[in-house]
């Protein structure tokens, strides 16, 4: 059984670093990219189907 | 966009976890220059950015291939310094949780249960930020700080919740 102590432990990292600017701003196109690629994709599912608005509607820049 | 913020914010939260919501990392993939300045003037004060695996889920979820896949998880990595473990007693606490909404619970969603869960378990050690307001309701949570980030459109607001009996 686990004491209270170790259940109040929260982790650590094991070494803090920023994030790299230029990486996260290619990363965040890409990444933009598959959300925008998933909305079209529910958003014409939900119309085929006549289910429900997609839960999230983005606005994209 | 511009991210605005009282100047208590930075040392209230220093050496504390700061748990991130699904939509925060959302809002940070449409406007990475604001977060990534943000992230980082949290992480110089040693806040430890934190998020759980529920919230690596909702994003990670509905990737097209792997390759895409890869992108988010590798976006979410460099965000992210510790994913924290939902233990046993964080389930306990989620029903616990459950128990104190009442009739307010009925529209949480299960990622923000296990978030509230996990503000219950770490009490002074924790925050939490979200764009989701109406769910962290103030007679069970604390709301020491709003973030706004000013857009063309308009204003998102994040709480900074904390849970203390």
């Amino acid at each position: 059984m686990r004491t209270k102590e170790k259940i109040m432990t929260l982790p650590r990292p094991k070494k803090r670093r920023l994030i790299n600017k230029t990486k996260f701003i290619r990363l965040a196109k890409k990444v933009n990219e598959s959300f925008k690629e998933e909305y079209e994709y529910l958003w014409k599912k939900n119309l085929e189907y006549g289910d429900k608005i997609p839960p999230h509607s983005p606005s994209f820049s | 966009m511009e991210i605005k913020f009282l100047p208590t914010l930075l040392p209230s939260l220093k050496n504390k976890h700061l748990l991130l919501d699904t939509n925060i990392i959302r809002d940070a993939v449409k406007n990475p220059i604001v977060f990534n300045n943000f992230f980082n003037d949290l992480k110089k004060e040693h806040v430890t950015l934190s998020t759980i695996d529920h919230v690596r889920y909702e994003i990670l979820k509905g990737s097209l291939n792997e390759s895409k896949y890869t992108e988010k998880e590798k976006f979410l990595n460099e965000i992210i310094d510790v994913t924290i473990p939902v233990l046993p007693e964080t389930y306990k606490l989620a029903y616990e949780l459950i128990k104190m909404y009442g009739i307010n619970g009925s529209g949480v969603h299960i990622t923000d249960l296990i978030l509230g869960a996990i503000l219950m378990q770490y009490e002074k050690n924790i925050y939490l930020i979200t764009r989701d307001t109406s769910d962290f309701i103030l007679s069970i949570f604390k709301l020491p700080f709003i973030v706004n980030a000013t857009y063309n459109k308009g204003i998102y607001s994040y709480g900074i919740y904390q849970y203390i009996k």
